[in-house]
């Protein structure tokens, strides 16, 4: 573990502030009503056993994030980066999770409710390792240290497992984990993505890798995946207008992967979800690979 | 050696598409080589072999891309010579008159409410759209008997308006946004025949139909008049030209979204090569713009393919990014430039009298009192108690202050513009200023990440000042109000194609920007909100010492040169504190909003006919509008909220409408 004092850590440390002054004055030592402004965020809270009291556009969080479940009754705070402080004022919260995107709020914000800002994993060059410290800091705020602790060993338990079982010789060894946008554009998630970093850990190789100068996510057109061969595209999942589209696409039904029958869908999971997300990932990956290779020695 | 026999101008056209397609065609072969590997060309003559993907690429992809790319210059080559040769204008084309934004808008709001709506229908909701559009542009422009200028102004305005409607949709179905960009950007990307064989089919038949109008339509050239005494039926050959250019427009937005400004760099090319009378621009301009088309997707192609960039740059993007600047630069070419005085149908009154303004007064105050204290809550519409006023006191009064500031300052700009140029469109944010703002707020988030209210504040004002300057450098020369409107209009309009630009990229700071350009009055700190109230004091203390520059000025500039007016002098420094005044404004509410072209209108519909009154009831309106829009934005769509600057566009939009409407059966009459 890095322990070294990084202009990240400060920050983190300097924005932990106002929280860490309140918890030292002794009051409301664990934050009892949370309002989040990110999806994501909101992932890690409810895995380490709090439930906000608000949250932007809860039905959004329940169709991107899909686990764990967010329960009813939580309040619509409205837009994520304009919350209605109308609400937020009738909420009146005991601790706000931002991301670094609310930062023009955060005077504002701060009046209503200590801040705590993180997700600053979602843009950095090396996420996997960004996320575990803001698993960590959001659990140091709510007291709930052991939690995470028992979080991040049982996922590193699963994705070592997980790689273990796909350590046996098959077909393929690499996958492309792509959104279709439309019928002519492609998202790939490459090396600096938190995809790609989970697809290390267990041990499968991301052919996004294979395109010069691909970093995070970008958008290519679709023909572009022709320049890949020997790996398996898992896709999320499609919009039915659109499947019915690629039925009819010459391009589609002529890329390697199509032809070779080694396409999977994924379930809905956030490319920049918490831990729980990244667990259902490994999963998905896994179960995808395992119904390929089965058809493959099948058709074999 | 040059041909003897062929004349000066078909040289030079035949030599400019030839070499434009020469430069496609040798990029397009390196490409399909490059794809083809070991497969010898003749293999493109088979069947697909789905073995085979490099040929199947080039048979599916890169072939189709390239007919498609011909054709949808032709079309637009084609639909920019009938609507400048219809208008009279040089500079009409698909994208300045509009049509491109209105059936693109048409087709998103299409998209969004009937996802799973037939393919089929995109054509006719696109060409519904397109022609809404153009009908609003003429109707705006009728006043003015469709002077070339007017028209222009008119269009562009519609476009703008269009375009941050667009982005306000985006902002709420962010889900849907980036497939719609890219689309909307004008992705040539093809996967099949099937849409170049549509398209082909479309144009073959307007190409007929042109055929068929060709005459009278090259009448048109010989005036009106004589035009009718040769037996041309005027109206009936302007309503199917206009009427197949906005089907060339819709067929080829359904197929691969807007392509700007193509329409009007085609045919201006031909005509700048020598093709004087409309037959040779007919056949030269659709050819001119396919060549063009085709080099540019060629070149965006290689730009995109290289392992540089992996990201998406929708060739319409381009266009636009290069044709804004075509457009201005052909500004001179537009003669008859003078606005006529404007003469406001409205019923004369004598004035406006001291109750109006008091009842105006009120309702300023009973705007506040609703932003305060009557809003709704988790539990329904409820009035604050006090300790609630208090516990959001520090929250509420600036946005309050600065909506109420913004609404004034807009309005006071624009009620300045529009007294100076004599001319009912003129309005701040078309000065480009609140543009340059927007620009500086982008290139903050993308140049620095993470953004602070302070670092906000001043890129916007940056880029403010920037757009500022380079208007004032543009007008330096040639200075007419009309001239420098369109420059502003210009601005604007390559400011949303860096947006569009920006969302299309797939990039995941875009929501971020998007939201910052549409929601600004949410964001801005307390000190700025007071700072523009003083801007606004200032100002008001001001403007009674240009009260007699104005009165002259919207007489005509020659009257006002004749009773003593530097009328140079005078301009310059209206124009530069209507900047001001705009910048500022932009800092609160963003960069478009209707408040700047309707207050003034409404001031003088209240009886202030007079230079000082108008400018002090247009303040005054403007700040009510605008705390209305705020209080209004909090509460429409509860617990989101609407950014105050669209809701009062959304409210005045209508009203402006209305206004020209009644505008134009008065000067009829």
């Amino acid at each position: 573990m890095n322990r070294t004092f990084t202009r990240r850590r400060m920050l983190q440390a300097l924005c932990g502030l106002p929280l860490a002054m309140r918890l030292a004055h002794g009051r409301d030592a664990v934050p009892r009503r949370i309002v989040s402004m990110s999806w994501e965020l909101t992932e890690t809270l409810l895995l380490l056993g709090h439930v906000p009291v608000g949250l932007s556009l809860p039905d959004w969080y329940n169709s991107t994030i899909v686990e764990p479940r967010l329960p009813d009754g939580v309040v619509d705070t409205g837009l994520l980066y304009q919350p209605n402080f109308q609400v937020l004022l009738e909420l009146a919260p005991d601790l706000l999770l931002l991301t670094p995107g609310h930062a023009p709020l955060l005077p504002a914000l701060a009046r209503l409710a200590p801040p705590l800002t993180l997700g600053a994993y979602i843009g950095a060059a090396d996420p996997y390792p960004a996320l575990l410290q803001d698993t960590r800091a959001m659990a140091a705020a709510l007291a709930e240290q052991r939690r995470a602790e028992q979080l991040i060993d049982d996922s590193e338990h699963l994705f070592a497992t997980t790689r273990q079982r796909l350590e046996r010789p098959r077909r393929p060894r690499a996958v492309l984990v792509a959104d279709l946008l439309d019928e002519h554009h492609v998202r790939l998630y490459g090396p600096g993505s938190l995809f790609d970093a989970l697809l290390g850990k267990i041990g499968v190789d991301n052919a996004a890798s294979r395109y010069d100068g691909l970093t995070g996510s970008a958008v290519l057109p679709l023909q572009r995946l022709a320049e890949v061969d020997d790996c398996a595209l898992l896709l999320s999942p499609l919009a039915p207008r659109l499947s019915a589209a690629l039925r009819d696409n010459r391009v589609w039904q002529a890329l390697p992967v199509v032809r070779q029958g080694r396409v999977a869908q994924l379930p809905v999971i956030a490319p920049y979800g918490g831990l729980r997300s990244l667990q259902r990932f490994a999963h998905a990956v896994e179960h995808a690979l395992l119904i390929l290779a089965d058809q493959e020695t099948a058709g074999a | 050696m040059p041909d003897p026999s062929l004349p000066d101008g078909l040289r030079g056209r035949m030599a400019l598409a030839a070499g434009l397609s020469l430069i496609a065609a040798l990029l397009a072969l390196l490409h399909i080589h490059s794809l083809l590997g070991a497969s010898p060309w003749s293999s493109l003559l088979l069947a697909t072999d789905p073995q085979d993907v490099g040929r199947m690429l080039v048979q599916e992809t890169v072939l189709p891309r390239i007919a498609m790319a011909l054709l949808c210059g032709a079309a637009l080559g084609l639909a920019g010579v009938l609507v400048q040769q219809v208008l009279r204008n040089p500079l009409a084309e698909p994208m300045s008159l509009g049509i491109f934004p209105g059936a693109y808008l048409a087709l998103v709001l299409y998209t969004l409410f009937m996802p799973e709506g037939v393919d089929a229908g995109r054509e006719l909701v696109a060409l519904l759209g397109g022609g809404l559009a153009i009908l609003l542009v003429l109707m705006l422009a009728w006043p003015q008997h469709l002077s070339p200028m007017a028209v222009i102004l008119s269009g562009m305005v519609v476009n703008l308006y269009c375009g941050a409607i667009s982005l306000a949709i985006a902002l709420v179905h962010f889900d849907l946004l980036l497939g719609l960009q890219i689309w909307g950007g004008g992705s040539l990307e093809q996967s099949g025949w099937a849409s170049s064989r549509h398209l082909l089919l479309g144009l073959a038949g307007c190409g007929l139909l042109v055929w068929l109008v060709r005459r009278p339509l090259a009448l048109l050239d010989s005036g009106e008049s004589t035009a009718r005494s040769l037996g041309v039926q005027v109206g009936r050959t302007r309503l199917l030209a206009l009427l197949l250019a906005v089907l060339l427009t819709a067929l080829v937005v359904a197929q691969v979204g807007v392509i700007g400004f193509l329409g009007l760099a085609a045919p201006t090319l031909a005509r700048l090569l020598g093709a004087r009378n409309l037959r040779q621009r007919l056949l030269w301009a659709p050819l001119l713009g396919a060549a063009l088309l085709w080099t540019t997707d060629q070149l965006v192609l290689l730009a995109t393919s290289s392992t540089l960039s992996p990201r998406v740059i929708p060739t319409g993007t381009v266009t636009s990014l290069l044709g804004v600047p075509l457009l201005v630069a052909l500004l001179p070419r537009l003669k008859s430039l003078g606005a006529s005085p404007w003469h406001s149908a409205w019923p004369e009154r004598a004035g406006i009298g001291v109750p109006r303004v008091l009842a105006l007064m009120a309702l300023l105050l009973f705007s506040l009192w609703l932003s305060f204290m009557w809003s709704r809550s988790l539990g329904g519409w409820r009035v604050a108690s006090l300790a609630q006023v208090q516990a959001l006191w520090f929250w509420q009064l600036p946005q309050s202050v600065a909506a109420a500031a913004a609404g004034g300052l807009l309005a006071l700009a624009g009620a300045l513009l529009q007294r100076m140029t004599a001319n009912p469109m003129a309005s701040p944010d078309l000065l480009g200023v609140s543009a340059g703002g927007g620009l500086g707020v982008v290139a903050l988030v993308f140049i620095a990440g993470t953004v602070s209210a302070t670092a906000l504040f001043l890129a916007c004002l940056g880029g403010s000042l920037a757009a500022l300057g380079v208007l004032l450098w543009f007008g330096r020369k040639a200075f007419t109000p009309a001239r420098l409107l369109l420059v502003g209009i210009a601005v604007s309009a390559w400011f949303q194609a860096i947006v569009g630009a920006l969302l299309s990229s797939g990039d995941p700071r875009a929501e971020q920007v998007l939201q910052l350009l549409m929601g600004s009055i949410y964001y801005i700190p307390a000190s700025l909100a007071w700072l523009s109230a003083v801007v606004l004091l200032l100002a008001l203390t001001l403007v009674p010492l240009l009260v007699r520059w104005l009165t002259a000025l919207s007489l005509g500039e020659g009257s006002a040169a004749s009773i003593g007016v530097p009328v140079r002098r005078a301009r310059w420094l209206i124009v530069l504190l209507a900047g001001v005044l705009t910048a500022m404004a932009t800092l609160l509410v963003g960069p478009l909003s209707f408040v700047g072209l309707l207050a003034p209108h409404a001031a003088r519909l209240l009886g202030a006919r007079k230079a000082l009154p108008q400018l002090l009831v247009a303040t005054l309106f403007g700040a009510v509008l605008m705390v209305l829009a705020e209080w209004l934005g909090r509460q429409l769509v509860f617990p989101q909220q609407m950014p105050a600057g669209l809701v009062a566009t959304l409210l005045g939009g209508p009203y402006l409408i209305l206004l020209m409407a009644r505008q134009g059966k008065g000067a009829a009459r």
